[in-house]
C-alpha cells in the first residue's frame, strides 16, 4: 500500500494582508485633476507636519512642480488685483521704503493694466521655476554639508514645491507678502524635516543660513517694509 | 532632475533682457549704507549683469562667489543632461568628506566678504 502524505499536518498560513497603504496628498493621486489643489492646499495649511509626512518621494516630479506653479500664478493674479485696487496705498508704502531712490523706479510703478497682468501671468511661473530650482540648489547643498539631507535632491525640490502654499497669503492685502515670506520658511523647516526624515535644528539651519550669507539685507528689508506700511497706514 | 536644470538655466539665459530691466531697480544696500561695510551679497547685480553682458572679468571684481555660483549653475545646466545621457551617476558627497566641504564653503564665503570689504565694492 502507497504510503499516504499525513493529514494532520497544520494548513500553510495565508500570507499576511498587504500593509494598508498611508493615503497620499491630494494631489498626487493618480486621477487627480486641478480641483485637487485646493484640498492639498487646505491640508499643507491646516495640517502641514501629517501633509509633509504624506507626500510621496517617488511620484513623478511634474506633479509637485505644477502645483507649485499654480500657486505661483493665483498668487501672482491676487497681488495684480491688490495692487490695483490699492494703487495708493501702495505707492505710500513704495515712497517710503524707497526714501530718496523713489524717483529711479517711479517711471516703473505703475497702475496694473491687461497689460502687465498677460505679462505676469508669462513671466511668473518661468522666473519662479529658476528661483525653485535655484533656492532649492541652495538650501540641499547647506542640508548636505550639515548631514541632513537622506533623500536627496527630489526630496528638497518636493518640498520646497508644496511649501509654495504660503504665498496664497497674499490675499491678505498689504502685509500678505511678508506673511507669506514668514510663514515660508516655517513650512520649508517642517518639509525638510518629514521629508529627509532628518532633525529640525538642521532643516532650520538649512533654511535660514542661505538667507543669512545673502543678507542682512533681508533682515532690513522686512524691517523696512513693516515700518513703511505702518507709515502709510497712518497716513 | 539633469533636464529640470537645463530648463531652467535656458530660461535664466533667455530672460537676460528681464535681469537688465530689473537690475536697475535693485536699490542700493541698506547693510552697506547703515554700517559702512559691504555685505556678502554686495556686488551680485553688478556681477551678473557684466556677466550677461560676456564680461566675466569685469564681473569677478563684483563678488567671485556669486560669479562662480552663477557660472556653475549655468554651466552646469549645460553639461548636466549629457554627463547622465553618457552614463555618468549623480555627484554624492561621502560623509567622511562633509566636514571638508563644510569648511571649503565656509571659506570661500569668508574668503569672499573678505574681498568685497578690501576692494571697496
Amino acid at each position: 500500500m502507497s504510503e499516504m502524505p499525513p493529514t494532520d499536518s497544520a494548513p500553510i498560513p495565508p500570507p499576511p494582508p498587504p500593509a494598508p497603504r498611508e493615503a497620499g496628498l491630494p494631489w498626487e493621486e493618480p486621477s487627480a485633476g486641478l480641483g485637487a489643489i485646493f484640498p492639498t492646499a487646505v491640508g499643507f495649511v491646516t495640517r502641514p507636519i501629517e501633509s509633509f509626512s504624506r507626500m510621496s518621494l517617488t511620484v513623478d516630479l511634474v506633479r509637485p512642480i505644477a502645483y507649485f506653479v499654480a500657486c505661483a500664478l493665483i498668487a501672482a493674479c491676487i497681488s495684480q488685483l491688490w495692487g490695483y485696487l490699492l494703487y495708493d496705498s501702495f505707492i505710500g508704502v513704495v515712497r517710503s521704503l524707497a526714501g530718496s531712490q523713489f524717483d529711479k523706479i517711479a517711471p516703473f510703478v505703475k497702475k496694473p493694466g491687461l497689460l502687465q497682468l498677460a505679462a505676469t501671468l508669462v513671466l511668473t511661473p518661468l522666473v519662479s521655476l529658476i528661483v525653485l530650482f535655484v533656492w532649492s540648489a541652495l538650501v540641499h547643498l547647506m542640508l548636505t554639508l550639515l548631514g541632513g539631507a537622506n533623500r536627496g535632491f527630489a526630496a528638497t525640490l518636493r518640498v520646497m514645491c508644496y511649501a509654495q502654499t504660503t504665498q496664497l497669503a497674499v490675499v491678505v492685502p498689504g502685509v500678505g507678502g511678508l506673511i507669506a515670506v514668514v510663514w515660508r520658511l516655517i513650512l520649508e523647516i517642517v518639509g525638510l524635516s518629514q521629508a529627509h526624515k532628518t532633525d529640525g535644528w538642521k532643516a532650520l539651519l538649512a533654511v535660514l543660513l542661505p538667507l543669512c550669507m545673502c543678507c542682512a539685507c533681508i533682515v532690513f528689508a522686512i524691517v523696512a517694509f513693516g515700518a513703511a506700511v505702518g507709515q502709510a497706514f497712518q497716513k | 532632475m539633469a533636464w529640470l536644470w537645463a530648463v531652467c538655466a535656458g530660461l535664466a539665459l533667455a530672460l537676460s533682457p528681464l535681469w537688465h530691466a530689473v537690475a536697475a531697480l535693485v536699490p542700493a544696500c541698506p547693510w552697506h549704507a547703515w554700517t559702512g561695510w559691504p555685505c556678502p551679497g554686495c556686488g551680485t547685480t553688478r556681477a551678473l549683469t557684466h556677466l550677461l553682458h560676456a564680461d566675466p572679468w569685469g564681473a569677478l571684481r563684483f563678488n567671485p562667489l556669486a560669479v562662480t555660483a552663477a557660472a556653475a549653475f549655468l554651466g552646469g545646466g549645460l553639461a548636466a543632461p549629457m554627463w547622465f545621457a553618457l552614463g555618468g551617476q549623480a555627484p554624492c558627497l561621502p560623509s567622511r568628506q562633509r566636514r571638508a566641504g563644510a569648511a571649503f564653503v565656509a571659506f570661500g564665503f569668508f574668503a569672499n566678504w573678505a574681498w568685497l570689504c578690501a576692494s571697496g565694492v
